[in-house]
């Protein structure tokens, strides 16, 4: 075999293979499952409306071949509610890691149903929902921070094991893919050459939230640096979000520029979703850290309560992370417990 | 090379984001026929991506017929044109227009609310932009004109016909003059007779 060829496929199973800590992926999860739970009941009103006895959406007769939901067995009868139940208690699940397989398995299923049968009443935000759940239900999710974790090892639930990362890897491409993908769109259109986009896209009446001063949307040269600057981080993203160096500041521009898009534009889960994927960018280490100390606040707000103080030390806490060491350890920085060695199956 | 000669390497070389592998625990134990499947999972799910977000061309047309199944089983289906090529230059109201059987007309604008039910109703809206602009849209707008006559008679009255229209509004160009008052022109895009459902 060629030097060429070896190096090519070294490098293949490094990136997609080589183990790390699933702590990403938990993080991933939590985030995911909260703001799936919080779609499942933005469903509520217009469940009825869209998809009950007299609703707005015709049954879809024919899919294309793949194309599947389940509303073709249970639209325009009561059943919706069941299957609308069912997906709100995975996401719940998923956040809490609870059955966690199964749940993103149900969490997917009900986002592709209800987004397969009402394609022209759910945008790009929902879509991408449905992504994100298509790769959570890849990852080895639950296997940390999780009622599952709890129940068959809980002094080791703040551990976390190491697995091939390659689920991951691909939220992390489509995530990049995204970026890349809606600037070359972009850049064919003559509003976002001329420097006009962002006027234009802030005063559409349907969408807007709240209305832009007009001293802005009137300013040419302010327009520009808008339209400019948007075309500017989502490329960066897209593409320095690969550089450990730049990723933390590609990704704070990208929320700065979502919490924008949010305030001013009325376009459902879009901003909450993709700032979600970003989660598959924080390092290992770092998501220990925040996994870690977010275990600390809730060791120490038990501590604090009566009930806590009386039940302390609890058994579910390992020896080395005693209350009396999470006392001492600054939030955030306590260290991961590097001897935690996996034995669940993926 | 056999697969596990490259576990050295593999454990050894860790990536910018990773910590310091101390066991291989999953990869150590996952098979050789494991890994290629997962391996040619992932070359599909890249081709199936590369098939709906590139570019018109042959290679897209061809690599999306050859993918479109998958993408569609598994939603992968995107496309991120999201105010592209250009944002629409107008602002488009929906209105159901309803001739009832007493010579009355009745108004139901589809309209989104303001606050926390932006986060349900903005599928109203998007609903009522695509009965406009989606070609071949037919069996959407008739059932949206049947839920709009349901509503009348639900109010009282006896529709006998449904309009749809859009009000359309220009939006002028950045330090432009706005447009002159009336500019706003009223667009029928569909009509149909409405019964009992």
């Amino acid at each position: 075999m060629t030097a060429p060829w070896v190096r090519l496929r070294a490098g293949w199973e490094r990136f997609w293979f080589a183990p790390q800590s699933t702590a990403p992926v938990e993080l991933l999860r939590i985030g995911f499952g909260l703001v799936a739970t919080i779609w499942m009941l933005s469903l509520v009103p217009v469940l009825d409306p869209f998809f009950g006895d007299r609703g707005v959406i015709p049954p879809r007769v024919e899919l294309p071949f793949g194309g599947w939901t389940l509303f073709t067995l249970v639209q325009g009868s009561p059943l919706i509610w069941v299957l609308w139940l069912a997906g709100l208690l995975g996401a719940v699940a998923l956040m809490v890691g609870f059955r966690t397989r199964v749940a993103a398995l149900v969490v997917f299923v009900v986002v592709m149903s209800v987004t397969r049968t009402a394609p022209l009443a759910f945008n790009a935000g929902d879509g991408l929902l449905r992504l994100v759940a298509f790769y959570v239900l890849l990852m080895p999710a639950g296997s940390a921070v999780s009622v599952d974790k709890w129940r068959t090892d809980r002094a080791g639930m703040w551990t976390f094991p190491r697995r091939a990362p390659w689920a991951l890897r691909l939220a992390q491409i489509q995530l990049s893919v995204i970026y890349i993908s809606t600037v070359w769109e972009k850049a064919a259109g003559a509003g976002w050459r001329d420097g006009t986009a962002v006027s234009y896209a802030v005063r559409i009446g349907e969408v807007s939230r709240i209305p832009v001063p007009t001293f802005l949307t009137d300013s040419p040269v302010l327009m520009e640096l808008a339209t400019f600057g948007t075309l500017a981080t989502e490329l960066a993203i897209g593409i320095l979000v690969w550089n450990r160096a730049a990723r933390p500041w590609v990704l704070t521009l990208g929320v700065l520029l979502h919490l924008s898009i949010e305030l001013t534009l009325a376009v459902g889960f879009f901003s909450a979703t993709i700032v979600t994927l970003y989660l598959a960018f924080v390092p290992p280490d770092r998501a220990e850290q925040v996994l870690l100390g977010m275990r600390d606040r809730l060791e120490r707000r038990r501590r604090r309560s009566p009930q806590g103080a009386a039940a302390a030390p609890t058994e579910s806490v390992p020896e080395a992370r005693a209350p009396a060491d999470v006392e001492h350890a600054p939030v955030g920085i306590t260290e991961a417990p590097r001897t935690a060695h996996a034995t669940a199956p993926q | 090379m056999p697969v596990g000669e490259l576990r050295g390497d593999i454990v050894a070389t860790t990536l910018e984001t990773d910590t310091p592998s101390e066991d291989s625990d999953e990869t150590g134990s996952m098979t050789p026929g494991k890994r290629l499947a997962i391996s040619a999972f992932v070359v599909l799910t890249l081709l199936g991506m590369l098939a709906t977000t590139a570019p018109r061309s042959e290679i897209k047309a061809g690599l999306f017929e050859l993918t479109q199944p998958y993408l569609l089983a598994t939603g992968l289906d995107q496309s991120w044109g999201v105010f592209a090529p250009s944002p629409p230059r107008t602002t488009n109201d929906v209105v159901a227009r309803v001739d009832r059987a007493d010579g009355g007309v009745g108004v139901y604008p589809l309209e989104g609310s303001n606050g926390v039910a932006e986060y349900w109703d903005y599928r109203w809206r998007k609903y009522g932009e695509q009965l406009w602009k989606k070609r071949g849209a037919e069996r959407e707008r008739t059932a949206f004109a049947g839920y709009i006559a349901d509503q009348d008679r639900a109010a009282g009255h006896e529709p006998v016909r449904v309009t749809l229209l859009r009000i359309v509004h220009v939006n002028a160009p950045p330090g432009g003059p706005p447009p002159a008052a009336g500019s706003d022109r009223e667009i029928s895009f569909f009509s149909t007779p409405v019964g009992r459902r």
